[in-house]
């Protein structure tokens, strides 16, 4: 059960509650051990984890970013992750 | 801060559990609740694994929790309801515009916050001009038994200690505060209270 348009229409970034845009099949760098992942254009080409320095894997993964702060929200099992900054561990 | 990792924990259990916490009121309760008349948009607010989620007369049901687990069995019950829609976020800062929804429900869920007020007017945000609030949770128990043996063991077994909880004349004034009028309380079952108000 993909995210619903109706729920895309309505999200917004909790931050500054400005639109946020959808992107289908974005890169993201997972790492399996931290259980983390961040967009790959965010981790300065690097593919190890940020966060422990050990390897990490290159995914795809749909993602909601903010069309005026440019913060990231992870779309994960089909569930859009729209946490504040001060409640995500996957700020790298 | 709410302890998310106590219901990633749980959630298989949730619904169980608060069934038997319930005695025997769980389905009235939840009748209770959602007989309010039908909107467009609602949001279910710290929705859980769906007490009410899918019972709310809504074209549209956006469901919000901080824990993925609990929202991964609220989905789940909620499979074949097509307009039901699951969101991780956050009850201080929720990630929706102002004058979204024209229902919000909160059940079950208030007493798990200090700052209540906060999510309350967070609530009053997202709620268009006319909209309505829901709340349901655990108040003082009219029987002083149940005051002095259930609620405690409800705060210290149950919800680890971490329960605050009102009577209908404290809801009424943390209502008012954030804005809203037509506050209306409602004593369910001498345990737990229904709050309902307009934006």
């Amino acid at each position: 059960m993909p995210v619903s348009t109706e729920l895309l229409e309505i999200l917004a970034c909790p931050i500054d509650k400005k639109d946020v845009v959808y992107h289908r099949d974005y890169d993201f760098i997972f790492c399996e051990k931290c259980d983390v992942r961040y967009p790959a254009d965010r981790a300065e080409g690097k593919d190890v984890c940020a966060k422990c320095g050990g390897d990490a894997e290159k995914i795809k993964c749909d993602v909601l970013i903010c069309s005026e702060c440019n913060r990231w929200y992870p779309i994960i099992d089909d569930i859009p992750h729209m946490l504040p900054d001060e409640l995500r561990e996957d700020l790298v | 801060m709410v302890k998310t990792s106590h219901f990633e924990r749980m959630a298989k259990y949730y619904d169980r559990a608060t069934k038997i916490l319930m005695l025997g009121t769980y389905g009235k309760v939840r009748e209770r609740i959602v007989s309010e008349p039908p909107v467009e948009r609602a949001l279910d607010l710290c929705c859980g694994t769906g007490y009410v989620t899918g019972h709310i007369d809504a074209k549209t049901v956006v469901a919000l929790d901080m824990s993925p687990a609990m929202l991964r069995v609220n989905r789940d019950k909620n499979r074949e309801r097509g307009h039901v829609n699951i969101t991780v976020g956050d009850a201080f800062r929720l990630p929706f515009p102002d004058n979204s929804f024209d229902a919000v429900y909160n059940t079950l869920a208030a007493h798990e916050f200090k700052k209540i007020s906060n999510i309350i007017s967070e609530a009053y945000r997202v709620l268009k001009p006319g909209g309505r609030l829901v709340l349901y949770d655990f108040s003082y128990p009219d029987n002083l038994l149940l005051r002095y043996t259930y609620l405690p063991f409800v705060k210290h077994i149950v919800e680890l200690g971490t329960f605050f909880v009102y009577n209908g004349e404290g809801w009424g004034k943390i209502l008012k505060a954030a804005g809203f009028k037509d506050v209306e309380s409602e004593s369910l079952y001498g345990a737990s209270i229904l709050m309902r108000a307009r934006k």
